[in-house]
């Protein structure tokens, strides 16, 4: 187990026993990547810093029901999922959702087709990427307009490097599925940005 | 059975691959670290991993998320402590309400009891007088009396001044001392008491086994300015009066030393009386005490 790992547990502890003190130290410590979620599931900086706000609070009152001190980030996170979706929807009822929507075709192809996808000639090397603001722009209106279900699985994947096993925790899936729709959003963001995997 | 490595390995086990959650064990892997082709495909896979890791990992608005959560909860903390003090008081003016509203309607319920034992009530006096059933459905009111400008006198105490009652005194003949009664209910005259009983009600006041004391009521009654007839059973006397006329005689008879002794209601004087204004009630003093 990590030391950032052990700190959290003992954090968790405390906040559990009623330590505000800790409860704003999760908060520090955790907020950052629960934003990458919110903001990759909902694509508004707004919408996403409203919803981690809520989910925080959200989660001081509750975590007196977490089971296990070592589940917080897992549990944590399905929260600000579950808060996200929420906003999705009604974001969607009032006409401001993500509006478009990668067409099943794209999402369903067989993906196990080799060679017939490559990356784009403009993606970034690893080294450059980070400062690729364009890149990351058009990246990240391709993970919007990906089907709600491969959405979250990269999203999560690659906010703070979830495993397979805690991602299909946070969305009560099993590993295969979150294994493929991790493969397809992969594969639907590398052809809409027109390149080959 | 042995497996198959010069398979090229599919989209997603490169895509599980690149993740690390690929099993060192499996033909895929051992496929792909073989494999030229399979490792650039691997190797552009987590390029393109890389770059959504970008897109997410520094969201707008990340370097003041924490200092905005931690604000978002203090102000719930303040929003909920009001929140429960608000509770608190609400539930303290609920339970407020609930205890004054049980009360009255335990005092409502007395009344109503006591009420019910009138109607109920059947005084055989002698077997020459009876009390007449008192109507539940009126309960005269102080303000009843004002309107027909028989308001009768308060405080219980002091019914009388001091002259009425010294004349009262010498008019009677005071030889009624020594008796007692063998139905005991005393008739006490009650400060505003007088308020619930109708203005317009006539009663009949009856006593028996007075003898003695009659001669003294008898006094009393005609410096009440009030005017006694015999009873028509033959037992007593009886005055035809009003409300005001009948507390106030009983103030009268009660300052005098005397005590109303009566078995049964109307008690006009206690406050219990609870006649409708249209119906004639009869009341009855058995004894009277001094």
């Amino acid at each position: 187990m990590l030391d950032s790992e052990k700190q959290d547990m003992s954090l968790v502890a405390e906040a559990r026993k009623g330590s505000e003190e800790a409860f704003e130290e999760l908060i520090r410590r955790h907020s950052r990547y629960m934003l990458g979620i919110a903001y990759g599931l909902l694509g508004s900086r707004e919408d996403a810093e409203e919803v981690v706000q809520d989910a925080f609070v959200k989660a001081h009152g509750s975590i007196a029901s977490l089971r296990e001190d070592s589940l917080f980030p897992a549990w944590l996170s399905r929260i600000v999922v579950n808060m996200s979706r929420n906003r999705y929807k009604w974001n969607k009822v009032r006409g401001d959702g993500l509006n478009i929507s990668i067409s099943a075709q794209t999402a369903d192809r067989d993906q196990d087709a080799k060679g017939d996808m490559e990356l784009p000639s403009n993606l970034p090397s690893p080294d450059k990427e980070a400062e690729n603001a364009e890149m990351e722009r058009k990246i990240m209106s391709e993970i919007e307009r990906l089907p709600d279900t491969l959405r979250e699985a990269i999203v999560l994947r690659h906010v703070k490097d979830m495993s397979y096993k805690q991602i299909a925790d946070v969305l009560g899936e099993n590993i295969d599925t979150v294994k493929t729709r991790i493969s397809r959003g992969r594969a639907a963001i590398a052809a809409r940005l027109g390149g080959k995997l | 059975m042995k497996e198959d490595i010069s398979k090229c390995a599919s989209f997603e086990e490169i895509s599980a691959y690149v993740d690390g959650e690929l099993e060192p064990s499996c033909a895929a892997f051992k496929h792909i670290e073989s494999c030229g082709e399979c490792r650039l495909r691997a190797e552009r896979m987590r390029g393109l991993s890389r770059a959504v890791h970008a897109s997410l990992s520094n969201p707008p608005g990340a370097d003041r998320i924490a200092r905005k959560c931690v604000e978002a909860l203090r102000a719930e903390r303040q929003i909920s402590s009001l929140r429960c003090a608000s509770y608190t008081q609400i539930f303290l003016k609920a339970a407020a309400a609930i205890a004054i509203f049980a009360g009255a309607s335990v005092y409502v319920f007395e009344l109503s009891r006591r009420g019910d034992e009138t109607r109920a009530a059947k005084f055989d006096g002698a077997g020459k007088s009876t009390v007449a059933e008192a109507d539940m459905k009126s309960r005269n009111t102080l303000a009843e009396a004002d309107e027909n400008g028989t308001r009768a006198e308060p405080a219980v105490h002091s019914p009388l001044n001091s002259l009425e009652l010294s004349e009262m005194r010498t008019a009677g003949s005071g030889s009624s001392a020594g008796l007692v009664s063998d139905k005991i209910h005393f008739v006490e005259c009650k400060g505003d008491s007088a308020a619930a009983i109708a203005p317009v009600v006539k009663h009949s006041w009856i006593w028996t086994k007075t003898a003695a004391a009659a001669p003294d009521i008898r006094s009393i009654i005609s410096a009440c300015n009030l005017t006694p007839a015999k009873s028509p059973e033959g037992a007593g006397l009886r005055i035809k009066t009003d409300k005001a006329g009948l507390v106030k005689l009983v103030r009268a008879i009660n300052a005098s030393g005397y005590e109303l002794l009566s078995d049964s209601e109307p008690q006009p004087e206690s406050g219990r009386f609870a006649g409708s204004p249209g119906d004639p009630v009869e009341y009855h003093v058995s004894t009277v005490e001094r």
